[in-house]
C-alpha cells in the first residue's frame, strides 16, 4: 500500500570511529555534477529522462562518436537495486572511461563509432540516496511513503540502532519457542533448526529495533518506499513488499521502460544488479515454459547467454561464484522477458570473487557462502561482521538479547578505491561483448534481364555474425523491429513479383539467410536497383545492382 | 377543435420513466459526439449545482478532457466519504452508446431526483462518480473519420503495429468517401461469393461446385506503403481494456496490451483517481455488444472467492430481469479470456464489485435469440434493415477504381449500427442499463446498529453488546479486499461521558459468544475485517464506569451509524 506523502531524506552523519560503507562514493549532488562534467565532452551528452518524487534527475548519458541515431545501441543501467550503489558507480565510471579512451584511435573509439552507448547510471536516485544515511541500513525503496505491513498505518515500526554502533544488524533472542539455532560450523551464523536433523530451535531472529507499535512484530513497517527492482511487470509480486501499488507505478520505472521502448536501436542491455546472470547464466527450464507467458530463458538463447558469460568470466575470474537472488518485478528479467533483448546482469563485485587464503572445507554446507564469507572476514581481519553482544531490550525484559551480524551494504559495495578497477574490467567486457553481433551481408545477388524491360532480381541476405538478428525471446515478444529489405527502382517501375519493401524473417546466427526475388518491369535503359537491408538494432547493408565494377587498386 | 400544440410547461399527461420537464432538455434517441457530451455535462452541472460537480481528470493525447462528474446530495456529508458507485463508458470508443448510457444516468439522477423519493434517498446516502467518455479522442474519430462499427477500439496515439519504423502508415481508406469503411468486392466467377438471393446487398458463400460472382477483398483500403499488404498498420493498436494492472500480460500473451499497466495515460488518470477513493464499493463499465452482464475474473487461472461470486450472482440474476435478452456471464469461462481488464483491477486490486455490460443485443431485432453470435445473424440484420431501417443500414455496392486491384465495388454495413441500437431502441437501452446500476448502487453495503444492550455486572462494571448489521447484498469488504488488506477495516466504537475504561472488547458471529475473538489492542474501537452482505456481527465490551453509552460504526464502503443507550 502506498501513499503520496514524501519524506525526502536528509543525511545524518555516522558516529565517530566508524566509517560509512559508502565512504568515497558519490552522493546525488556529487554524482549529478560528474554527469554534467562528462557531458562537456563532445562524445557525451546528458539528458534528463524524468524527475523523481524528490526532484532528482534520472540522467541519461548518450555516448557516441558522431550522430547517435541510426546505429545499434547498448543500454547500460545502474542503480537498479538501490543498496547496490556500486552499480551506479560502475556505470558512471564506465562512461567516463569510455569517453576518455574514445578520444584517441583504438578499439573504444571504434566501439563508440559503431554503437551508441546509452547509460542510465542511477535509475532510482531517491532510493540510492537513502543508503548514504546513518544508521547504516539497506534501503531498497524510493521516497514514497508506504504501508509495508498493510495495516493502514504508514511507517509506524521502523528499525532502531539499539547498540548505537551506527549499523542496523540483527537481534537474536534466546527463546525455546524460536525457530533458529547457531550454525554447527560457526556459531556466529544463525540458521533455521531442521527437525529432520534432530535440531530444536533456541533463538528468535529479528532485525535490530523495538516493537514501536506493540503488535508483537518487530520493524515490520519502516515505510520503506517502492523498489525500482520490484516494480517492473515481469513476475510482479502484487501487494508484495516494496512492489508499489502496481507494476510501473513509479516514475523511475516508467521513464526507464519508456526510454527502452522508444529506442528500438537498443541491441542488448547490461545492468548492474545482484541478480547476476553473467557468472551464472540463466538456464532453460522446460517446465516454466508451459505457461503462455514465458518464465524461463528460451533454449535458442542459451548459447548466446553462455557466450556472453564466458567473455565476462575472462575479465572477472571470480574465486567463488555465489548464487544470485531471484527477481520479482526486476529490471534485468524484464529487459529480456518483456523488452525482448539479451539482458546481461552483473553484480560487478562480491567479496567472495576476491581470492583469499585458506578457504576451509565445511562439512555442514548450509549457508555455505556465509560460512566462506566469515572465514574470509577472519583471514582479512575485516570488521564486516559485528560480533553478537548482549543488550538490554525493553520488549524482552527477562530474556537474553544479542545484537550482531553482517554489516549492511559492505558485501554489495567494494571499498571506493576499487571502483575504477572494477569498472575497467566491465569496459573490457563491453568491448568484447559488443563484437558479438549479427552481421548482415548480401550474397548471390543477381540481376537478369528477361527481355521487354523485365528484370529478375535475386539476392540472399545472410547473417554471418554470431548473434541472431533478433533473440528468440524478442521473436516471441515482438518488441524488436524485424529486418526490412527495401528495393529502390527507377521511376515508374512496376512490380510483377515482390514489393518495394519486405519484412524478413529472423536471421539465425552463423549463416541464417533470407532469399528474395523480385520481377520488375521498367522502361529505363540500363536500370539500377538499390537494395537496403536495415533494422534499428542491426548494422544495415546496402548494395546496388548491377554491382559497379570493383575499383582498380590505387597505383602505388 | 383539436389542440395543435402541447405546452411544454404543463404536460397534460405524464408518462412513466423520464421526467417530463427537465431543467436540461436532452434527446435520448441520438448519439452525442465529444463536444455535445461535454456541453450536456456542463449544462447539468450548471443546472444542478447542489447535486453535481464536473471536473476533468486531465487531458487526453488529443487534448480532450477526461470528464468526471460527481453526483450526490452535497448538502448531506462529505461526498467522498459516502459509499460510492463508479460508472464509466466506452473505453472502446467505437462502442459508442456506452457514453449515452452514462450521460442518461447522470441526466436521470439529476432531473428525476425530485420526482422519485428513492433517488433522493440514494443521493443522500451514496455518491456516483461518472466518467462517460473513457476514450474521447477515438470517439470523435469514430464520429468524424471513416470507420466501421468496430473501429476505433484503440486510442489515437500513433503506434507502429508492424514495427517497420513507420507509424499508422497503412490503415483503411475511405475509397467512396462516405465516412464508412465498408467492404471491397471484385467481379470474379472463381471468387467463391455471390449475392444473397433475398437480400442482394449481402454476400454469401457459394455452394461447392456452384459458380460464384464475386471475390471479397477485405476492408476498403489500398496498400499505402508499398509492402504488398493492405491495411496492416492502422490506428493503434493498443487496447485500453488490456492495460489494467491485475493479471496484466504483455502483448504476445494478451493482444492489445501496451507497454506496461497504465501505459495508456488516459487510463492512468482514471486509476490514479480511483486509488484515492476507497469509498468506491460498486462499479459498472459499459461496452458493446451482445447483451451481456459480465463479471470477472477475466482469466481461467484467476479466481474470485466464492463469497464474492455469490454477490455477483445475486446482482446479476436481477440484472437479467431488468435487461431482457441480456445474459449474466463470466468473462473467462463464458466469453473469452482477458488479461489486464478494467473490472478485474477494480475487483482484485481495489476491492470493488464491478460489472461490464455489453450493450445492445441482437435479441432486440425481433425479440428472439437468433444464434447469430454477439452481432446477430446476417439474415436477421438484413431483414431488420429491410423492414425497420427501410434499407438505410447498408451502403449500396458501387464501383471504385483501386490502385492495386483495378475496378472494384465498395459497399456494406454502415458503421452506425450492428453494435449500436437504432434511435428507437437507444432510449430503452439507456434506461434499463441505468436501472440495473441503480439497483447495484442501492445494494452497496449499508451499515446499521440493530441494537445495543447493557447488562450491569456489579460494582461499576457493565457488559455492552451491540449487533452491527449490513442491510444490503454487498459486504463492507469483498473477500479480495480482506485478503490483500486493500481498504481499512470497519470500526465499531464505544464512548460515553462516564465511561472510565474499556476492559475487554470482542466479537462473535452468534449471540452467545461461544467462540469470541478478542481484540487486546484498543478494545474501545473494534476493527471488523468485513460485515457480510445481509448479515450482522455481535460486538461486546466489558466497561468500567457508567452509561449512557454511544456505539458507532464507521465503514469506508458502508457508511456510518450511531446508537445511544439510555
Amino acid at each position: 500500500m502506498t501513499s503520496t506523502f514524501l519524506f525526502c531524506l536528509t543525511i545524518v552523519s555516522l558516529g565517530a570511529g566508524e566509517s560509512h560503507p559508502l565512504t568515497g562514493y558519490d552522493d546525488y549532488d556529487a554524482y549529478l555534477a560528474k554527469t554534467q562534467k562528462l557531458a562537456e565532452d563532445e562524445l557525451a551528452t546528458a539528458t534528463t529522462l524524468g524527475l523523481s518524487d524528490c526532484d532528482r534527475e534520472i540522467v541519461l548519458l548518450t555516448l557516441s562518436r558522431g550522430e547517435a541515431k541510426n546505429k545499434p545501441a547498448i543500454l547500460i543501467v545502474g542503480g537498479v537495486y538501490a543498496p547496490h550503489v556500486a552499480g551506479s558507480e560502475y556505470a558512471l565510471r564506465m562512461a567516463k572511461q569510455l569517453v576518455k579512451a574514445g578520444k584517441k584511435a583504438g578499439p573504444i573509439r571504434t566501439l563508440l563509432t559503431d554503437y551508441t552507448i546509452y547509460v542510465i547510471p542511477r535509475s532510482s536516485p531517491d532510493a540510492t540516496e537513502k543508503n548514504f544515511a546513518s544508521p547504516v541500513r539497506e534501503h531498497v525503496g524510493n521516497e514514497r511513503s508506504t504501508d509495508d505491513d498493510r495495516d493502514f498505518t504508514f511507517g509506524e515500526d521502523p528499525c532502531e540502532d539499539l547498540n548505537e554502533d551506527g549499523f542496523i544488524t540483527q537481534m537474536r533472542v534466546r527463546d525455546d519457542a524460536g525457530e533458529w539455532i547457531t550454525h554447527p560450523e560457526d556459531d556466529r551464523l544463525m540458521i533455521k533448526a531442521d527437525a529432520k536433523k534432530g535440531e530444536r530451535g533456541r533463538y528468535r531472529l529479528l532485525t535490530e529495533g523495538v516493537d514501536n507499535d506493540g503488535d508483537d512484530q518487530w520493524n515490520e513497517d519502516a515505510g520503506d518506499g517502492v523498489s525500482f527492482n520490484r516494480n517492473f511487470p515481469f513476475k510482479y509480486d502484487a501487494f508484495g513488499a516494496a512492489a508499489g501499488a502496481n507494476q510501473a507505478s513509479e516514475v523511475e520505472t516508467r521513464v526507464v521502460a519508456d526510454f527502452a521502448f522508444d529506442h528500438p536501436e537498443i541491441a542488448w542491455v547490461l545492468s548492474f544488479t545482484p541478480e547476476d546472470n553473467l557468472l551464472k547464466p540463466w538456464k532453460h527450464d522446460a517446465n516454466k515454459d508451459k505457461l503462455p507467458e514465458k518464465r524461463s530463458v528460451q533454449s535458442a538463447d542459451v548459447a548466446g547467454y553462455e557466450a556472453f558469460s564466458s567473455l565476462y568470466k575472462e575479465q572477472l575470474k571470480p574465486a567463488i561464484t555465489p548464487n544470485a537472488p531471484a527477481g520479482h518485478g526486476s529490471f534485468s528479467e524484464w529487459a529480456y522477458f518483456h523488452f525482448g533483448r539479451f539482458s546481461l546482469a552483473a553484480r560487478g563485485w562480491h567479496p567472495l570473487y576476491d581470492k583469499f587464503e585458506e578457504a576451509p572445507e565445511f562439512k555442514d554446507k548450509r549457508e555455505i557462502e556465509s560460512l566462506q564469507r566469515l572465514a574470509q572476514i577472519d583471514v582479512e581481519q575485516s570488521s564486516a561482521f559485528i560480533d553478537w553482544k548482549a543488550i538490554d531490550h525493553p520488549d524482552f525484559p527477562n530474556k537474553r538479547v544479542e545484537v550482531g551480524g553482517f554489516k549492511p551494504l559492505i558485501d554489495l559495495n567494494p571499498p571506493a578505491a576499487r571502483l575504477d578497477e572494477i569498472a575497467e574490467k566491465h569496459v573490457a567486457f563491453l568491448l568484447e561483448a559488443a563484437k558479438r553481433t549479427p552481421k548482415i551481408v548480401f550474397r548471390n545477388s543477381e540481376i537478369t534481364s528477361l527481355g521487354g524491360g523485365i528484370y529478375r532480381i535475386e539476392t540472399t541476405l545472410i547473417n554471418i555474425g554470431d548473434l541472431a538478428s533478433i533473440c528468440e525471446m524478442g521473436k516471441i515478444t515482438r518488441t524488436p523491429y524485424p529486418l526490412q529489405l527495401k528495393i529502390e527502382t527507377p521511376e515508374g517501375a512496376m512490380f510483377l513479383k515482390g514489393h518495394a519493401r519486405t519484412t524478413t524473417s529472423v536471421l539465425a546466427p552463423f549463416g541464417g539467410s533470407h532469399k528474395q526475388t523480385w520481377i520488375i518491369r521498367t522502361d529505363a535503359a540500363e536500370p539500377t536497383f538499390r537494395l537496403h537491408a536495415y533494422a534499428p538494432m542491426v548494422k544495415g547493408a546496402k548494395i546496388a545492382l548491377p554491382e559497379p565494377p570493383p575499383e582498380s587498386p590505387p597505383t602505388p | 377543435m383539436l389542440a395543435t400544440s402541447v405546452s411544454a410547461a404543463e404536460p397534460s399527461y405524464e408518462s412513466m420513466g423520464a421526467p417530463a420537464e427537465p431543467k436540461v432538455a436532452a434527446q435520448w434517441n441520438r448519439f452525442h459526439d465529444y463536444k455535445q457530451s461535454t456541453d450536456l455535462l456542463h449544462a447539468l452541472a450548471k443546472a444542478h449545482p447542489e447535486f453535481c460537480r464536473l471536473r476533468t481528470l486531465g487531458s487526453t493525447y488529443g487534448k480532450r478532457q477526461m470528464w468526471l462528474m460527481t453526483i450526490s446530495d452535497f448538502s448531506t456529508g462529505d461526498v467522498d466519504e459516502k459509499p460510492a458507485f463508479w460508472i464509466d463508458g466506452a473505453i472502446h470508443a467505437n462502442e459508442i452508446q456506452a457514453v449515452e448510457v452514462v450521460l442518461y444516468t447522470a441526466w436521470f439522477l439529476l432531473e428525476g431526483r425530485e420526482h422519485h423519493q428513492s433517488l433522493k434517498t440514494l443521493l443522500k446516502d451514496r455518491t456516483f462518480y461518472l466518467v462517460p467518455m473513457m476514450s474521447p479522442d477515438s470517439r470523435d474519430a469514430h464520429f468524424y473519420k471513416a470507420n466501421t462499427t468496430h473501429s476505433p477500439r484503440t486510442g489515437q496515439r500513433p503506434f507502429d503495429d508492424d514495427r517497420d519504423g513507420l507509424l499508422d502508415e497503412d490503415g483503411p481508406d475511405d475509397l467512396n468517401r462516405d465516412g464508412h469503411i465498408t467492404q471491397m468486392r471484385i467481379r470474379d466467377r472463381n471468387g467463391g461469393w455471390k449475392s444473397h438471393p433475398k437480400f442482394p446487398q449481402l454476400m454469401v458463400r457459394v455452394e461447392k461446385g456452384e459458380q460464384g460472382q464475386f471475390r471479397l477483398l477485405g476492408q476498403e483500403g489500398v496498400d499505402n506503403d508499398g509492402d504488398g499488404k493492405v491495411n496492416e498498420d492502422g490506428d493503434g493498436y493498443y487496447d485500453p481494456n488490456r492495460d489494467w494492472a491485475w493479471f496484466w500480460r504483455p502483448s504476445y500473451v494478451q493482444r492489445g496490451a501496451h507497454r506496461y499497466p497504465f501505459s495508456i495515460p488516459e487510463n492512468r488518470l482514471v486509476a490514479d483517481f480511483v486509488k484515492t477513493r476507497p469509498n468506491i464499493a460498486g462499479g459498472q463499465s459499459y461496452h458493446n455488444a451482445g447483451g451481456m452482464i459480465l463479471y470477472g475474473p477475466g482469466r481461467k487461472e484467476d479466481t474470485f472467492a466464492r463469497s464474492d461470486k455469490a454477490v455477483y450472482d445475486a446482482l446479476g440474476k436481477t440484472g437479467e430481469q431488468i435487461l431482457p435478452g441480456y445474459r449474466y456471464m463470466n468473462i473467462a469461462h463464458d466469453l473469452y479470456p482477458v488479461s489486464g481488464g478494467e473490472t478485474d483491477w477494480f475487483h482484485q486490486m481495489r476491492g470493488v464489485f464491478m460489472f461490464t455490460n455489453e450493450l445492445f443485443t441482437p435479441f432486440n431485432y425481433f425479440r428472439e435469440h437468433d444464434n447469430g453470435g454477439i452481432l446477430g445473424s446476417d439474415d436477421n440484420k438484413a431483414r431488420f434493415d429491410k423492414y425497420l431501417l427501410f434499407g438505410d443500414g447498408f451502403v449500396p455496392w458501387k464501383k471504385v477504381d483501386h490502385p492495386q486491384y483495378g475496378e472494384v465495388e465498395v459497399g456494406g454495413m454502415k458503421k452506425s449500427w450492428g453494435r449500436q441500437p437504432p434511435s428507437f431502441l437507444l432510449e430503452e437501452e439507456c434506461h434499463r442499463n441505468m436501472a440495473f446500476t441503480l439497483y447495484h448502487a442501492e445494494q452497496m453495503p449499508k451499515v446499521a446498529i440493530q441494537s445495543v444492550d447493557v447488562k450491569p455486572l456489579g460494582k461499576d462494571l457493565f457488559e455492552v453488546t451491540a449487533i452491527v448489521e449490513n442491510e444490503r447484498i454487498t459486504p463492507t469488504h469483498s473477500a479480495a479486499d480482506v485478503k490483500h488488506r486493500i481498504t481499512p477495516p470497519d470500526l465499531v466504537e464505544i464512548k460515553g461521558a462516564k465511561l472510565k475504561r474499556v476492559v475487554l472488547g470482542m466479537t462473535a458471529d452468534e449471540p452467545f459468544f461461544l467462540r469470541p475473538a478478542e481484540q487486546p489492542k484498543t478494545p474501545a474501537i473494534i476493527k471488523l475485517k468485513t460485515i457480510a452482505g445481509n448479515n450482522h456481527v455481535y460486538v461486546r465490551w466489558l466497561v468500567e464506569g457508567a452509561g449512557p453509552f454511544e456505539v458507532s460504526v464507521k465503514s469506508i464502503k458502508g457508511g456510518a451509524a450511531t446508537a445511544k443507550t439510555k
